[in-house]
């Protein structure tokens, strides 16, 4: 299976391009939308997911044309937007019954398959109650479950952690991770330890614009030599913000231990770290250039 | 050691302006402000109607006041003061729904905000939009008076004074119950806009019977809460006596009526009796809005009084069991949504109509079935059918627009064949829910022989089907569906000519408005059919 994003870009009213010019191709296996919100990585969630049709460009799934056949790509589909609603009235089981029906599940596998759902996602004690009961956490989890509910080939999930604890999002990226194989899952998120454990290869998305397609191993690679962590005094952190880019800070007994990504090190007294994935990140972005 | 306390107490004056301000512009900007503007215009310019119209809006007796500066404006007025309320409830009966659903009341929740103050705030944005509607329809008023040409001087203080003074009240006393039935919980949804239809309906009852209680003249004069009957009452000193003084009293639009005679009034600006009364309905606003304060949650969630605390997961399923099951170990389902399951469909949509309702909702319903059967066919169909779809309205409308109100759209639009598979089962679901809903008559009618009628209520159903799938498509909610409803379904229960949209069982098939109304269920389909189409082409 395989997803081509050819030149998509989409453009709102007042010449503003939430997306320029991005392609990219996907095959099995997940693969992280990472960058700043506002980026555009949900308006290309939405392109993929046959929500919104791109301004220009075009999606082929297998060769077939998404934008022009959007049952193509909805046959195949899981999808979990990053804003979406439920019926308050109706029960966890219901709704999914509900949106069953609607993607064409037959009736006895949907049974089967949301018992399995909310047993996989720990809703099965709370199944019977209606979902305007839930907690956020919990109708997250919900919409997880909907996305899961035939055996999509291609899973577009739009910041699906949001809302969780840090207890169901790890168990969110062991289903992730379980899940990949010969689907393609598309995961946007601007939380870098989600892709973390879970994603074969990342796409750096910055005001619209694809900055960098390739694997976390050499996104870190990239950044090696590159990360210094200085301890300083309070004091001179306003100073050292206006001289570095920061990745990160963390208060010490002895002052405040900031993480600098730079060429060179920053002081003698600063030590060289491995990288982690959001300093490649963050890193990746600080070389890339936007195009105007 | 002591400290002045500075922190605020309340929002001030300023805040509750600035609260308006922000809630007003908020609704400026939307294309429904722009509709409910151009309806104003469009509405306006059949205010006054020429001889040959068929129509008249307001008469008194014969006679009707000539197209001058105070006639045009108590035309205006009076129709401000009796029909706008109906209407402006549905346009502004939103303001705590948004603050809700956009969590802007959990910020405004957690200021030193005081409820009054937040309903104050709210009650002036309500004002706001009744201020913009007269003050397009002044405009259009002197553009009509002048365009008619029966009387060309112009009076602004005639006729500003009837046009702003009459409705006035009314209006602030609407924009006050709009935020209360709001705040009581009971009375937010569907329900609570059939029971305002009704009040509306209620309140004027008395207004009207008062007016026409003394014999010997049209319109007796009162202190009334619409702010007519002086005006009118005044009218009447200016109409010869004759022939010209019979008949009643005529407000909206009274089809097929001869035309009336013109005569010449100056208005009743001077009357400082009628001006003070106004002032003093304005006061009514006040108890209102005390009601709906006792009454307004302050966006606490905890009082909505569905919510229960989430149960405490066994440990088992929460923490000690951390490892998911594997994803592979779950029954894969092979080629899943390649086939459309139209019943399957069917069957979801039905359950989304039926279940979760009130025991007393279906106690009703059955109440309903039951009365069917004990009377007459006849009887059930002009009773029954249409009151049973009346107990309907709040699924109906909730059905018409259930994914923009509740934040599904996205999920059912990434569904295979959004618009070709979902429409039409939505449209059959609420035509065999309406039909569910007087299933004892439909039973009735086929034992009996009487397919034409049982035809008819069928194109019914279908009708009151494609309607809510069209509005709601139309307005994004439920209200819009809901107001046209309650117009339409009071019409036919007064026996207005075409309006039993129901069935008529006096008529045969071929003879009621039945083909009609198939004909306009179609187009509403249609409708229906390319709004969303236009919505998933975005």
């Amino acid at each position: 299976m395989r997803i081509e994003i050819d030149g998509v870009g989409k453009r709102y009213r007042g010449d503003a391009w939430a997306l320029k010019d991005v392609s990219l191709r996907l095959e099995s296996g997940v693969i992280g939308l990472l960058g700043p919100n506002g980026a555009g990585k949900s308006t290309l969630m939405n392109i993929l997911a046959t929500i919104t049709r791109p301004t220009t460009g075009r999606v082929l799934l297998d060769g077939e044309d998404c934008i022009r056949r959007p049952d193509t790509m909805r046959r195949k589909l899981g999808y979990l937007p990053q804003d979406f609603g439920v019926y308050p009235n109706l029960t966890a089981r219901e709704f999914l019954s509900y949106l069953a029906a609607v993607k064409g599940v037959p009736a006895r596998a949907a049974a089967l398959r949301i018992e399995e759902l909310l047993d996989l996602l720990n809703l099965t004690s709370a199944a019977n109650r209606p979902l305007g009961g839930y907690s956020g956490g919990m109708r997250q989890r919900v919409g997880i479950a909907q996305a899961l509910l035939g055996d999509p080939a291609v899973l577009i999930v739009d910041e699906p952690t949001v809302g969780l604890d840090p207890e169901e999002r790890m168990r969110f990226r062991h289903l992730i991770a379980d899940l990949s194989g010969e689907r393609i899952v598309i995961l946007s998120t601007h939380i870098v330890s989600d892709l973390e454990a879970t994603a074969s290869r990342i796409a750096v998305i910055e005001k619209g614009r694809l900055l960098r397609v390739d694997t976390p191993e050499a996104l870190m690679r990239e950044a090696e030599g590159k990360v210094w962590d200085w301890t300083v005094p309070v004091a001179r952190l306003a100073d050292i913000r206006q001289r570095f880019q920061i990745a990160s800070t963390l208060r010490r007994g002895e002052g405040i231990q900031v993480r600098i990504l730079s060429e060179d090190s920053p002081a003698p007294e600063a030590v060289a770290r491995a990288p982690a994935l959001e300093d490649a990140y963050l890193y990746a972005k600080s070389q890339a250039t936007v195009p105007a | 050691m002591s400290a002045v306390d500075t922190q605020p107490r309340s929002m001030g004056a300023a805040g509750i302006i600035a609260a308006a301000r922000a809630d007003f512009l908020q609704r400026v900007r939307s294309l429904r402000f722009l509709v409910v503007l151009m309806a104003t215009v469009a509405l306006g310019m059949l205010m006054l109607p020429t001889e040959d119209a068929g129509y008249v809006v307001l008469q008194v007796g014969q006679a009707r006041g000539i197209y001058g500066s105070a006639w045009v404006g108590l035309v205006f007025g009076v129709i401000g003061s009796t029909i706008l309320p109906l209407l402006g409830f549905f346009v502004i009966k939103d303001a705590l729904a948004r603050d809700r659903s956009t969590r802007v009341g959990l910020v405004l929740a957690a200021s030193p905000m005081r409820r009054m103050e937040y309903l104050g705030a709210k009650l002036l944005s309500h004002m706001s939009v009744f201020v913009a509607i007269l003050a397009v329809s002044s405009l259009v008023a002197f553009a009509m008076q002048l365009w008619r040409g029966e009387d060309t001087a112009i009076h602004p203080v005639d006729l500003l004074l009837h046009l702003w003074l009459v409705p006035l009240p009314v209006l602030f006393a609407t924009s006050a119950i709009a935020l209360l039935f709001e705040s009581v919980p009971g009375l937010r949804g569907a329900f609570g806009n059939v029971v305002y239809f009704f009040l509306w309906i209620l309140a004027f009852g008395p207004t009207m019977v008062q007016m026409e209680s003394d014999q010997s003249r049209l319109v007796h004069r009162s202190a009334d809460f619409y702010g007519i009957s002086a005006p009118l009452a005044d009218f009447e000193e200016h109409i010869p006596a004759g022939p010209l003084r019979m008949g009643g009293l005529s407000i909206g639009a009274n089809i097929g009526a001869a035309p009336p005679t013109p005569v010449p009034w100056s208005g009743i600006a001077n009357d400082g009796q009628w001006i003070a009364e106004r002032g003093l309905w304005l006061l009514l606003t006040l108890p209102i809005l005390l009601i709906a304060a006792l009454f307004f949650d302050r966006f606490d969630p905890a009082r909505g009084g569905k919510r229960r605390p989430e149960p405490a997961s066994p440990p088992s399923q929460d923490h000690a069991d951390f490892a998911p099951r594997p994803w592979h170990a779950l029954t894969p389902i092979s080629s899943f949504a390649t086939r459309w399951r139209p019943l399957t469909q069917l069957r979801a949509e039905l359950a989304l109509l039926l279940r979760r309702r009130s025991f007393w909702w279906y106690a009703v319903l059955v109440g309903l079935w039951i009365t069917g059967i004990a009377i007459s066919a006849n009887d059930a169909v002009k009773w029954v059918v249409p009151i049973a779809w009346l107990w309907g309205l709040t699924a109906f409308s909730e059905h018409g627009a259930r994914a923009d109100i509740h934040g599904t759209r996205a999920l059912l639009a990434s569904a295979p064949a959004p618009l070709f598979r979902q429409l039409p089962v939505q449209w059959l679901a609420a035509t065999v829910f309406a039909l569910v809903l007087v299933a004892p008559v439909m039973v009735k009618l086929i034992v009996l022989g009487s397919v034409g009628t049982a035809a008819q209520v069928i194109v019914g159903a279908a009708f009151v089907a494609a309607s809510t799938l069209a509005l709601g498509a139309v307005s994004g909610g439920s209200r819009l569906f809901e107001l046209i409803f309650l117009m339409l379904w009071y019409a036919a229960m007064q026996d207005v000519p075409g309006a039993r949209f129901s069935g008529n069982p006096d008529l045969a098939f071929a003879a009621s408005h039945a083909p009609a109304y198939l004909v306009i269920a179609a187009a509403l389909f249609a409708l229906a059919w390319i709004l969303r189409a236009a919505t998933l082409r975005r």
